[in-house]
């Protein structure tokens, strides 16, 4: 069964209603005990770095999140993205779960002239990975974020995307995978992408 | 940056209603057949807002209908209207939306914006701001335009932008319904007070309107409420007459 994380943040219904939608039986993840259910688990993506991190903490749960990673898939989106990384900059200096290497850097003007992404943009693959099979790169992803990660090693980066330069869209290292732009909200496009992971 | 046409919902006791001005409601359909077609149509993005005034459609009603609607909902979902509460926004994410829409709050108590961005992310918060012409400027007014305010309108959208705000969506509340197009000069200068993407919302009749704001102003989106419900208008044809004006538009398939 694929596990949500559920830690008072975050669309996690608009990703349950998702995978119902692709017939993937799943459930909340709310604390240590429901991690042994999960096959799969995603880290939903709305909320703030500084505030995903103190709720992991508060909770005992990054622990749980880093012994899962060592064995089962991790798909993380947007925020859920970003808190894989080493650290994060959103209202202060933060250290991540520290999954894959890097570290969540705000646009600078001269990469982004809004201070916010909000739209449908495309992807292109930098690594051949069967997470992308049958996906259609000609068509745009729905992103929402003023942050991106920047990985230390360009092994890590599976997709970028363009605004004004090109930047990191899709993270992976092994079994673990982080999605910028938003799967569960990008139409039937983001569903394959999911659909995909689920069958890892 | 790909601009966007957000078909805009308005939920007012039990059903979707389109009015003139913010008055005069007409009954325009349900609220989760309207967003399953939107939905299969490959709208960029959708907006429902609470709007209701009889006591039992409270916030708690409110969530069950976005819940229910949220099923069918594969492109991104904002929900806002009657927002009080750092929980009331919880449980509409919890419910399938989102990001919120917070209006009248944030005109009382502005710090209710820079804590809403701090627990939930800006990129989560867009803050709608409601404007007329009175005393020969444009100035705030809140709560369906039942309230009026001193603020003036290019003060308050720098404000929202400095305290959290992740978009700010416009709401014209004299050209609402009217469908005869929008003021560009206008929406030219307040587009360029700040650099957050802002959405215009009321007096877009045709598809005409649409293009001339893209074309002429940095408005990131706008969202249409007649345009959608009175007519044969779908997201896809408004989609195909930008692409006919050279107009970038996205591949939706």
């Amino acid at each position: 069964m694929i596990g949500v994380l559920d830690y008072g943040l975050g669309n996690i219904a608009s990703i349950s209603n998702s995978l119902n939608k692709i017939s993937k039986k799943n459930f909340f993840v709310s604390n240590q005990n429901d991690f042994d259910r999960a096959s799969h688990l995603i880290i939903p993506g709305v909320g703030s770095y500084l505030s995903a991190m103190q709720i992991l903490e508060n909770k005992n749960l990054t622990n749980e999140i880093k012994k899962f990673a060592l064995k089962k898939p991790i798909l993380g989106i947007c925020l859920g993205m970003q808190i894989l990384s080493t650290k994060g900059n959103e209202f202060k200096k933060v250290n991540g779960l520290d999954i894959i290497p890097g570290e969540i850097v705000k646009f600078t003007e001269d990469e982004n002239p809004l201070t916010t992404n909000v739209g449908w943009m495309k992807i292109s693959p930098i690594i051949n990975h069967k997470i992308f099979e049958n996906v259609d790169f000609n068509v745009e992803f729905y992103f929402d974020h003023s942050y991106y990660f920047k990985p230390i090693s360009e092994a890590n980066i599976l997709a970028v995307s363009k605004m004004k330069k090109n930047f990191c869209s899709c993270v992976v290292k092994k079994n673990i995978f982080g999605f910028q732009f938003h799967l569960e909200k990008s139409h039937k496009n983001g569903l394959k992408i999911l659909e995909n992971f689920c069958n890892l | 940056m790909i601009k966007r046409i957000i078909p805009l919902l308005l939920y007012k006791d039990g059903r979707l209603v389109k009015g003139i001005n913010y008055q005069n409601y007409r009954d325009v359909g349900s609220t989760s057949s309207s967003i399953k077609i939107y939905n299969n149509q490959l709208a960029d993005e959708l907006m429902l807002i609470n709007i209701s005034e009889r006591h039992s459609e409270t916030q708690l009603f409110f969530n069950e209908v976005v819940k229910k609607s949220a099923q069918n909902c594969f492109i991104p979902l904002t929900t806002g209207g009657k927002i009080t509460e750092l929980k009331h926004i919880e449980k509409l994410l919890k419910s399938g939306s989102d990001k919120v829409l917070i209006t009248s709050k944030i005109v009382e108590d502005i710090n209710f914006l820079t804590s809403a961005s701090r627990n939930f992310g800006s990129q989560c918060i867009v803050v709608g701001v409601e404007y007329r012409f009175y005393n020969n400027d444009f100035f705030i007014t809140f709560n369906n335009s039942k309230n009026k305010t001193d603020i003036l309108l290019k003060e308050y959208i720098k404000k929202v932008a400095d305290n959290g705000a992740g978009e700010i969506v416009l709401f014209d509340i004299e050209n609402d319904g009217i469908m005869k197009g929008a003021s560009i000069k206008n929406l030219k200068d307040w587009s360029e007070l700040i650099n957050l993407p802002i959405i215009h919302s009321g007096g877009i009749g045709n598809f005409k309107h649409i293009l001339d704001i893209f074309q002429k102003t940095k408005i990131n989106g706008v969202a249409c409420g007649s345009l959608f419900n009175f007519g044969d208008n779908t997201p896809i044809r408004a989609r195909s007459y930008l692409q006919n004006n050279s107009f970038p538009v996205r591949t939706a398939r």
